[in-house]
């Protein structure tokens, strides 16, 4: 860490925010640890299926339920298919679902818990409600029922999930915009006549980021393991898409005859589920005002 | 002194009582029970002693012992389907054996059942034709919501009781006199003894149903049996016991006397046969005992292959199409589907082997079916489906619409098969289409709307005859009225009732040429099946194939033993 010559004290007085955050991130093996596998893991999914020769859904009647092998790193499974490359492209569907149904309940739940946060009354109360009735159901469950009515398929599956997981994040952000409404640059702001979007923009929006995007990044493994779920149950992705979840699902009572079908996915999506995980803890640290080492 | 005298008549008596308990030991395990069962059947020289004569097996969970009610819900793999006796019986061959009845004919369209006069319930009560006729209208009682009695279809005013025009009670089912029950047909039904062999073809305790209702079958007390077997213990879904009925007075007596079942849902029964826990995966029609992994993994261990019996069964798996719907109005497009699915290799991937292509309807070994008959019309022939295909105006299956292939989900092999044809479909044709995955119930009823173009059906066996099979095609008589073709229709209306019994086959055959050649189905395989049994069990039926295994209803149970482990 380059420091130009000064001294620790000083060097520290003077970064900012963000960079007291990195650098107490990168102090974290385990989230750095995380952060490169989670990038190891979206990079092979973007372009592990360019550089495979075998498509996900090539059957080969003569290469059925091969074990590992030279051709075959990770076997083939019971219609021929490549374990490695269905788990490769079933990551895109795992990890994109995962990140999207985040992006999305951000893009979602932020302005909703803005709006309800900062202006209260009415709009307050119409959006807390929803938020309450939302989070009554247990989420998978919900989005089980949902699935189960607009029918399989990967945007009824981005659709379900997104409807069960913008409150989360709107809770934050309502729950942030509460607090710093009354604080006192707030105050002073609108003293000096800021407009409301202002106030919105540029004081009190960047210094929630931090517990947003905590709860963000903390929301993909959740994300990527009821995706999991819901294909796991038949009712996620429709054949021949795999997603890890579904294989999976399809292969876990096979283990006697076909162990590497249902092994390889499994130890992926718990190994993403880990790294993101690491991740969002790692941020959760770094990020949080109560540290001021 | 007085110790020593207590002591020692202490220690007299404790001698006495050893010894006498001893004494009486032996004389009962000499004569009690040892090579005589409880029904006093001499058991084979190689079978374990009577009291030892005890199979555990696993069972789908049911609601209730009423196989006249609710049938799918019904504890029909917990025994209910052989510890009642049915009318009649049907052996290995089919051929019909007596039962509850001791003779029976055929008078035009009026069936007589003389039943046997000194059969009794497990309680005393004797079995009366009016317990019959109780059972039989009520199952088919609209009310009772017993969705299995179409296979009584050709009782007369079947569809009018059914349908809710006609009550009951007035269906052409009576009881001539306490032991004789008649029933009128919709014609000559020369065939109708097979069906009352069925499971549902058993009588109703009526004593116990006017006392308790529906509830009559829920309790070992209340569930009495007119079979060999009766329930000693009895908790829906829970735990099933069958001990020996003492007055089962029929013909049909058994060696087993004891039967525990373990209700469960079918997915830890490998685990549980593979730990001892059952001696048998053995399963009633709905569920396949053993599925296709499974069975992949036991014909390849070297000691759990010699308790496998595989056997070809007699179902047939097809791909059906809506006519009424573009694009399978044009028949160049279902002739040029059907004939880029190769069903050989579906049974060699699925079913490793297990079962064989099919080219029409009737499977292999049924009456009716021509080997060799129906492969022109349906046989794998890629160059001439890409032809016909481009013929029908989607060379390369260019601007070819949109199709959903819809399949059940309650079996592996379902999904499986779809995403074969799927792939053959791509490769081979250049048609991408989408799989749709239901669940069943949601399946059938969309079907039955006829919401469901372009799918996956399968059909099993019920009872020998090519109608069985082939009513499924005709839009009144059978569940499939997406494909409708006048000259079937009229060939399997004409053989209902044909008196000639080897030109009424033909007839049958004639129509399932028919389907083939107008492509109402593009047929792929029959799957065989398989079941299980530990090697200390015998007696196992050899069916009408020649193939050792145990049929889940009749008197497949009656003939097993047990022997030393």
């Amino acid at each position: 860490m380059a420091r130009n010559g000064k001294s620790y004290a000083e060097w520290k007085k003077e970064r900012g925010f963000w960079q007291d955050a990195l650098y107490r991130f990168k102090k974290n093996k385990l989230a750095v640890t995380g952060f490169y596998i989670s990038v190891l893991l979206i990079l092979i999914t973007i372009f592990g299926p360019m550089v495979i020769p075998y498509q996900y859904s090539d059957q080969d009647y003569t290469l059925i339920g091969l074990g590992p092998s030279a051709a075959h790193p990770m076997g083939t499974d019971d219609l021929g298919r490549d374990v490695l490359s269905r788990v490769v492209y079933g990551g895109r569907i795992s990890l994109s679902i995962g990140l999207l149904v985040q992006l999305a309940s951000l893009l979602i739940g932020l302005p909703l818990g803005a709006l309800a946060g900062y202006y209260g009354g009415k709009i307050d109360y119409i959006v807390t409600r929803l938020i309450d009735i939302m989070m009554a159901f247990p989420s998978l469950m919900f989005a089980i029922i949902i699935m189960v009515v607009v029918g399989p398929g990967y945007s009824n599956v981005l659709f379900s999930m997104v409807l069960v997981t913008w409150p989360t994040i709107a809770r934050i952000s309502r729950a942030q915009f509460l607090q710093l409404r009354e604080s006192e640059f707030v105050v002073a702001a609108r003293a000096v006549g800021a407009t409301n979007r202002k106030i919105v923009f540029r004081h009190i929006l960047p210094n929630i980021m931090g517990p947003v995007i905590v709860a963000v990044t903390l929301g993909i493994p959740t994300s990527i393991f009821r995706e999991a779920g819901l294909s796991f149950l038949g009712i996620g992705v429709v054949p021949p898409t795999p997603s890890w979840g579904q294989m999976v699902g399809e292969y876990y009572l096979q283990v006697q005859t076909y162990w590497h079908i249902s092994a390889f996915p499994a130890l992926v999506l718990g190994l993403s589920i880990l790294a993101f995980t690491f991740v969002g803890d790692g941020l959760q640290d770094a990020l949080s005002p109560k540290n001021t080492k | 002194m007085k110790k020593k005298i207590t002591l020692t008549l202490v220690c007299l008596l404790l001698a006495g009582a050893v010894f006498a308990g001893g004494a009486q030991e032996e004389p009962a395990e000499a004569g009690g029970g040892s090579r005589v069962n409880a029904w006093g059947v001499e058991l084979p020289a190689d079978a374990l002693p009577a009291e030892q004569q005890v199979l555990v097996l696993p069972s789908q969970s049911g609601k209730h012992m009423d196989l006249s009610g609710h049938f799918y819900e019904a504890d029909k793999s917990g025994g209910g389907t052989f510890m009642f006796e049915s009318m009649l019986y049907l052996d290995e061959n089919s051929k019909v054996l007596p039962g509850a009845a001791e003779s029976w004919e055929m008078d035009g369209d009026k069936w007589t059942f003389n039943l046997r006069e000194d059969a009794v319930w497990s309680d005393g009560t004797p079995v009366t034709a009016q317990d019959f006729e109780f059972a039989l209208k009520r199952a088919l009682d609209p009310a009772t919501g017993n969705n299995w009695v179409w296979y009584y279809s050709d009782i007369k005013n079947y569809s009018e009781v059914t349908g809710g025009e006609m009550a009951p009670e007035d269906l052409p089912v009576y009881a001539a006199d306490d032991y004789t029950l008649v029933v009128e047909t919709n014609g000559e039904v020369p065939y109708f003894d097979q069906i009352m062999a069925y499971p549902s073809s058993i009588p109703i305790p009526r004593h116990m149903y006017e006392k308790h209702g529906d509830a009559w079958a829920t309790k070992a007390e209340t569930c009495l049996s007119n079979g060999p077997w009766k329930l000693s213990k009895y908790t829906p879904g829970v735990e099933i016991e069958l001990v020996p009925n003492e007055l089962y007075n029929g013909q049909h007596k058994p060696y087993i006397e004891r039967f525990i079942f373990k209700p469960g849902d079918g997915v830890s029964d490998f685990p549980a046969y593979q730990a001892g826990d059952v001696d048998a995966l053995f399963a009633d029609q709905d569920t396949t005992p053993i599925s296709p992994a499974n069975y992949r993994f036991v014909s390849k261990d070297p000691e759990l292959s010699k308790e496998l019996y595989a056997y070809p069964y007699f179902m047939t798996r097809y791909v059906f199409f809506d006519i009424n719907v573009e694009p399978w109005d044009d028949i160049r497009v279902r002739e040029a589907i059907t004939r880029a699915l190769d069903g050989q290799a579906m049974i060699d991937v699925i079913y490793d082997g297990l079962g064989q292509r099919a080219y029409g309807m009737l499977p292999p070994g049924f009456p009716g079916y021509e080997a060799g008959k129906n492969d022109v019309y349906q046989e794998l022939d890629i160059p001439k489906a890409q032809k016909l295909l481009a013929d029908a105006g989607y060379p390369g299956g260019k601007g070819f619409p949109k199709v959903e292939l819809w399949v059940k989900t309650y079996e592996d092999a379902l999904p499986k098969t779809a995403e074969m044809v799927q792939e053959m479909l791509k490769k081979n044709l250049g048609i991408a289409i989408e799989i749709r995955p239901v669940e069943s119930k949601f399946f059938n009823s969309s079907f039955a709307e006829g919401a469901v173009d372009f799918g996956i059906q399968n059909w099993q066996y019920d009872y020998v005859d090519p109608s069985n099979f082939l009513n499924v095609w005709h839009p009144d008589l059978g569940r499939h009225d997406d494909w409708n073709n006048a000259e079937f229709n009229e060939l399997v209306i004409k053989a209902q009732a044909w008196p000639d019994p080897e030109e009424r086959i033909a007839l049958y055959a004639e129509a399932d040429s028919v389907l083939s050649s107008d492509y109402g189905a593009g047929f792929l395989y029959h799957s065989g099946q398989a079941q299980m049994w530990k090697p200390y069990i015998k007696g196992l039926s050899v069916d009408m194939l020649g193939n050792e295994r145990v049929p889940y209803y009749f008197l497949g149970m009656h003939s097993l033993y047990k022997i030393a482990e």
